[in-house]
C-alpha cells in the first residue's frame, strides 16, 4: 500500500522514503539556496534508481523546489533578479562550453579521474574557506558591532572597481560591472557541465565572496538562477534521453516544496555566518565521502553506466 | 533355449513399455502458472506467482525464470595510483534482466548444474561481452555479483516441493516472487525434467508482464511524445511549487 511503481525508472519505491528525501533536500534548498543535486542523486541511486533517471528526475523536482523557494524569498525581498539574469546568461554560455570541454576530456581519456579530483579539490577548498571564514566572522561579531573598522581594499576589489559599465544592483546593495557576474556565471556553468551538477554549491560561495552579496540575497538569487537552469535540463533530458520519471519527481517535489518553505523560514532565524557554517559542513562531508570512495576498494568493480 | 529367448524378449518389452511410459509421462507432465500474466500498476510492490504441475514419481524438475534481455552497460573501475575510478566501459549483450533457478530440495545440485545447461554460471555461455579484449571471467563474475546483490539473479535450493499423487505421478509446486524492480516484457519460464539425473524433457512457457493503467499511460507519453512530456513535467512542477509557495505565504500572513 505504501509502495508506488515508477514508470520510467521501472522500480517500485516506498512512498515515505521518497517524500522524506524530497523534504530533506528541499530544506537544504530553502536554507542555503543550493539545488541539492549533489546530495539527492547519490541517495536515489542508493535506493535502486538508475543513475541517469535519478539525475534527470532530480532536475525536475528542483524546478518545483526552487520555484517554491524563489517565491518565498521574493516575498521576503531576497531575490536580486538583475544579478540573477546576468549569472544565468553566463551560466548558459558556460554550460554549453562545458559540454564541449567534457567531450574533449573523454576523448583524451581519464576524464572521470580529472572530474572527480576537481570535485574533491573544489569542495575541499570552498568548504574549508567558508567554514574558517564564517567561524572567524562569528567570533569577531561582537567587535564589529561596536563600530565598523576600516578595511584595506584588496587587489581583487580594486580590479573589479576598474571594470567598465559599473551598474548598481539595488537589491544586493552593490555597484559592479555586469562583466563580473557574466564571467563568474560562465565559470560555474563550465564546472557544472563538467561535474554534472546544477552548480548551486559553487555559485553560493562565489556570490558571497567574489560578488560580495549579502547572504540572504544570495540564497534567493541562487534559487532563481537554479530554477531556469533546471527547467532547461528537464526538457532536454525528457526529449533527448527519456530519463525524466515524472512520478518520482512528483513524489520528491511534494516533500521538497514543503522542505523549501520550512528552510526559507529557518534561514531567517539564523545569522548569515551560521548559514555559511552549516553549508560549509555539508560541502566538507560530501567531499570526505567522495575522497573515501576514491581511496577504498569498491565493493563492485562494475557500476551502471551513467553512475559514479 | 526358446524359453530363454521368450523371457529375454519379454523383459525387453516390459522395460521398453516402462521407459516409454515414463518418457510419455515426462513429456506430458502438466505445468501451470498462476496467475497467467502479471500487471504492473501504480501500487505494484512485487508479486508472487505459483508454478505447479505433475511429473513422473521418480522424476525431478528444475524451473528457470528468465527475464527479457536488457541493455547492460557498465563502467569498469580500476586503480590509478592510490585512487579507484572508472577506467572504461563494457557492454553485456543478451544478458537477461532477471534469472532465477528454482531447484527441488532432494539433493545438492550445485556440481551438476553446468552439465545440465542450467544455472547462473551457465549464463557465461549465452552472454556476449564487448569489447572483446577485456577480462571476460572477471567481468562476468562482477556482473553476477552485482545482479545477485540486486536479487535479480540467483539459485534457490529446496524451492520446489513434491506431493505424491499416485504410484505413477507426483505433484510439484513452487512460488516465485517477482521483485519490486520487475520490468515489463516477455519472461520465459523453462522447465527441465530429469529421470535418474538424465534430462527427459525440456519445455519453455511464456509469461507476460505488462504495465497497466496510469503507469502505462505515462510510459507511453514519455516515449512517444517526448517534448510534450518534458514541457508538461516542467509546467506541473512550476504549478506545484507556486501553489505550495502561495499556501505557505498565506498561512504565514495569517
Amino acid at each position: 500500500m505504501l509502495h508506488i511503481y515508477l514508470p520510467i525508472a521501472q522500480h517500485s519505491v516506498l512512498l515515505p522514503v521518497i517524500i522524506g528525501l524530497g523534504f530533506l533536500v528541499g530544506l537544504l534548498s530553502g536554507l542555503f539556496g543550493v539545488g541539492g543535486g549533489f546530495l539527492m542523486t547519490p541517495l536515489l541511486i542508493m535506493i535502486g534508481i538508475p543513475p541517469t533517471v535519478a539525475a534527470a528526475s532530480d532536475s525536475n523536482q528542483i524546478v518545483a523546489a526552487s520555484a517554491s523557494g524563489t517565491y518565498a524569498h521574493y516575498r521576503l525581498g531576497n531575490v536580486d533578479f538583475k544579478m540573477g539574469i546576468y549569472l544565468l546568461i553566463g551560466g548558459v554560455i558556460g554550460g554549453t562550453g562545458g559540454v564541449q570541454i567534457i567531450k574533449i576530456l573523454r576523448q583524451l581519456g581519464n576524464a572521470d579521474f580529472l572530474i572527480q579530483i576537481t570535485y574533491v579539490v573544489m569542495l575541499g577548498v570552498v568548504g574549508s574557506y567558508m567554514f574558517i571564514e564564517s567561524l572567524q566572522s562569528l567570533r569577531t561579531a561582537k567587535q564589529r558591532e561596536t563600530g565598523p573598522t576600516a578595511q584595506k581594499q584588496s587587489a581583487y576589489a580594486r580590479l573589479i572597481s576598474m571594470l567598465p559599465l559599473q551598474t548598481r544592483f539595488e537589491r544586493s546593495g552593490i555597484v559592479l560591472s555586469p562583466i563580473v557576474p557574466l564571467v563568474l556565471g560562465g565559470f560555474v556553468g563550465v564546472l557544472a557541465a563538467i561535474m554534472g551538477v546544477g552548480g548551486g554549491f559553487i555559485m553560493v560561495p562565489i556570490m558571497v565572496y567574489l560578488l560580495r552579496m549579502p547572504m540572504h540575497v544570495v540564497v534567493g538569487t541562487s534559487l532563481f538562477q537554479i530554477l531556469f537552469t533546471c527547467m532547461n535540463v528537464t526538457v532536454m533530458q525528457a526529449y533527448s534521453n527519456r530519463t525524466v520519471d515524472f512520478v518520482l519527481a512528483l513524489l520528491l517535489l511534494v516533500g521538497s516544496t514543503i522542505g523549501a518553505q520550512v528552510g526559507a523560514k529557518l534561514s531567517r532565524r539564523l545569522k548569515g555566518d551560521q548559514l555559511k557554517i552549516f553549508l560549509a559542513t555539508i560541502v566538507l562531508i560530501v567531499m570526505v565521502k567522495m575522497l573515501v570512495g576514491l581511496l577504498l576498494h569498491p565493493h563492485f568493480l562494475l557500476s551502471y553506466y551513467g553512475g559514479d | 533355449m526358446l524359453n530363454q529367448k521368450i523371457k529375454t524378449t519379454g523383459w525387453f518389452l516390459i522395460l521398453l513399455i516402462l521407459t516409454a511410459s515414463a518418457a510419455h509421462a515426462a513429456q506430458n507432465s502438466e505445468f501451470k502458472i498462476k496467475p497467467n500474466q502479471l500487471g504492473i500498476g501504480t501500487f505494484f510492490a512485487g508479486q508472487d506467482i505459483t508454478l505447479c504441475g505433475t511429473l513422473p514419481t521418480g522424476g525431478e524438475i528444475m524451473i528457470e525464470v528468465i527475464g527479457p534481455p536488457k541493455d547492460a552497460k557498465f563502467n569498469i573501475k580500476g586503480r590509478v595510483g592510490p585512487f579507484w575510478m572508472n577506467r572504461g566501459k563494457v557492454e553485456l549483450e543478451k544478458a537477461p534482466f532477471l534469472y532465477v533457478l528454482l531447484l527441488p530440495g532432494t539433493q545438492k545440485w550445485g556440481a551438476q548444474l553446468p552439465s545440465l545447461g542450467v544455472g547462473v554460471e551457465h549464463l557465461e555461455q549465452i552472454i556476449t561481452i564487448r569489447p572483446e579484449n577485456l577480462d571476460h571471467k572477471m567481468i562476468f563474475e562482477q556482473f553476477i555479483k552485482l545482479k545477485r546483490s540486486e536479487h535479480l539473479y540467483g539459485q534457490k535450493e529446496a524451492a520446489i516441493h513434491y506431493v505424491t499423487e499416485n504410484q505413477k505421478t507426483k505433484k510439484f509446486e513452487a512460488t516465485f516472487h517477482f521483485p519490486s524492480s520487475t520490468i515489463p516484457g516477455e519472461y520465459r519460464i523453462a522447465t527441465t525434467v530429469l529421470q535418474d539425473n538424465r534430462i527427459m524433457n525440456r519445455a519453455v512457457h511464456h509469461f507476460q508482464v505488462e504495465e497497466v493503467g496510469v503507469i502505462k499511460s505515462i510510459h507511453e507519453l514519455a516515449y512517444n511524445k517526448e517534448l510534450i512530456y518534458g514541457i508538461l513535467c516542467v509546467v506541473i512542477a512550476l504549478f506545484v511549487g507556486s501553489v505550495m509557495g502561495l499556501f505557505f505565504g498565506r498561512s504565514e500572513a495569517h
